[in-house]
């Protein structure tokens, strides 16, 4: 099956400072793929360097199966992209950025925008001067879905938004990724990436620490382990073979030991750490 | 060229396009109507000047006369329009492209099937449509002005004189347009300091014999009213220089912005 975004050993730097550096992945049809990393990771650039926004030194990037570069700015009418911070023209209405978004692709999206403006509270006859950071998230994200693209590019999406608007913001995508579209989600919520991604991809210092299946990631043979040795408590993600583990523990004193699977928020700390 | 991002470029220039063009108009519009009052007075401070060496020839008095409606157009109204419209292109030309970055709105915007060519074209083609905007609303209220006045100046003349400051406008805001393409931040003081540069530019040349060359390079050289209306020999390689930095500035415009990383 053709992938939905394949990049191959992506690298780009601004001018002496690192970018990324030869990342390679690949997004399947119908995944919510989690973009997880600390801020100036590099997820950004990868994001920006796939949509043709910045220019990258070395690699190759497919979307739909053809190089972004032939692809151009018609790559546009397949993918619905909702950039970190929502900027708008700040003198429209929601109304007029919504229509005005909706022409440049085309398609007449105002059933679609009814919707997605009902279900997640936007006014709007509101300017966009006056909306505060999550209502312009909200327009951001109507930008992104109202013309039904086949895939959706989110940049730290839910920053701004209120847990109940978070929560409809998944519904929204769980429905349309049933619908046949796939998912592209770049955050640091932990949680976001554990409750809704199938797949994640972890970036450390520009280059990629780890990409597998959320289920993969928490099982992946990674402990936490909590003990009281030689009467000192410790606490520690262990990755290694358990029974390295055991031989090591012979001759100290244990007084408890608990070995369990860590939360993926430690298997995150763990890759960032390393 | 995309018909939505036009509309949508001409919606945002509609405010500053009749800021501009009212402003300029009705300064020539009254400059023009009190004419009859001032004459006399013209006449008079038109011998003074004529007395002034290099500061006459430096604004055409040498060639034209304040006293005659004609002589007023060219040195008064050519000189308000000369830099009013200049300025007008300058300051639209200067933040076409750049604006996109500047208000953080470029990632929404090339976020859908334009492409950044599309885009260039189409931001040109609104600055384009704002500078046949602002020559008309100009022109017509020069044209009421002189209706009142019940006097008026050779039209060949005067089409000659908006035709040539037409393409001066056009080469200014080409010019602005290309540096737009490179720069994030909004230039507004860098045109005008432009258009400044240029209209001294020819003033020098037109004072100092060895300065001379420098009336082609500036387009005040091929557009200056005192040549129109003395019918001096206009500056020819001035205008074709200018066409030419015209087709330069834009190809430049395109090529820069295509290959541009663009802030978020």
């Amino acid at each position: 099956m053709e992938h939905v975004i394949e990049i191959n050993n992506l690298t780009k730097s601004y001018g002496k400072h690192r970018g990324v550096i030869d990342v390679s992945f690949c997004v399947e049809p119908g995944d919510i793929f989690g973009f997880l990393g600390p801020n100036g990771a590099g997820k950004s650039t990868i994001i920006r360097s796939m949509l043709g926004f910045i220019h990258y030194e070395q690699g190759e990037i497919f979307l739909f199966g053809e190089p972004v570069k032939s692809l151009g700015s018609k790559m546009f009418e397949r993918i619905g992209y909702m950039p970190s911070e929502a900027w708008f023209y700040s003198g429209m209405t929601v109304r007029d950025t919504l229509k005005f978004a909706a022409d440049m692709h085309k398609v007449d999206a105002s059933d679609e925008a009814r919707m997605l403006c009902e279900r997640l509270q936007v006014d709007t006859e509101k300017k966009i001067r006056e909306l505060s950071l999550g209502n312009r998230k909200k327009v951001s994200i109507i930008c992104a879905m109202q013309h039904k693209p086949q895939l959706f590019v989110f940049d730290e999406p839910t920053s701004g938004l209120d847990p109940l608007m978070q929560a409809e913001f998944f519904k929204l995508i769980d429905m349309y990724v049933a619908g046949g579209a796939t998912c592209l989600l770049s955050t640091h919520v932990l949680s976001e990436v554990k409750n809704h991604c199938n797949r994640i991809a972890i970036m450390k210092e520009g280059r990629l620490r780890k990409i597998d299946t959320t289920d993969h990631l928490t099982k992946s043979g990674a402990k936490h382990i909590r003990m009281l040795r030689d009467g000192v408590e410790e606490d520690f993600v262990y990755k290694g073979d358990l029974n390295d583990l055991y031989k090591e523990l012979e001759g100290h004193d244990i007084g408890d030991i608990l070995i369990e699977d860590p939360p993926l928020e430690e298997v995150f700390m763990h890759y960032y750490e390393v | 060229m995309n018909l939505t991002l036009f509309r949508h470029e001409c919606r945002q220039l509609v405010k500053t396009t009749l800021i501009w063009s009212l402003t300029v108009g009705l300064l020539g519009f009254l400059c023009i109507v009190v004419f009859s009052s001032l004459q006399g007075d013209m006449e008079s401070m038109s011998e003074q000047f004529a007395k002034m060496g290099a500061f006459a020839d430096a604004v055409g008095m040498n060639k034209l006369s304040i006293g005659t409606i004609e002589g007023y157009y060219g040195i008064e109204i050519g000189t308000i329009f000369g830099l009013g419209g200049a300025m007008f292109a300058a300051s639209i030309g200067i933040h076409m492209l750049s604006k996109e970055e500047g208000g953080h709105t470029g990632e929404f915007l090339y976020a859908t099937p334009v492409s950044r060519r599309g885009a260039v074209a189409t931001k040109f083609g609104a600055v384009l449509t704002a500078l046949v905007a602002f020559t008309v609303i100009c022109v017509a209220l020069f044209g009421i002005g002189f209706l009142i006045l019940g006097d008026g100046v050779n039209a060949k003349k005067f089409l000659l004189f908006h035709g040539t400051q037409f393409i001066m406008d056009v080469e200014i805001a080409a010019l602005c347009f290309a540096i737009s393409a490179c720069t994030v931040t909004n230039m507004f003081g860098f045109g005008i300091g432009l258009v400044l540069l240029l209209y001294f530019a020819d003033m020098i040349a037109r004072v100092v014999p060895s300065l001379e060359f420098l009336k082609t390079i500036s387009p005040y050289g091929y557009s200056n009213a005192a040549d129109m209306f003395s019918e001096t020999e206009m500056c020819v390689a001035g205008l074709v220089l200018g066409v030419a930095l015209i087709v330069a500035a834009l190809v430049f415009a395109v090529i820069r912005y295509e290959r541009k990383d663009l802030a978020s």
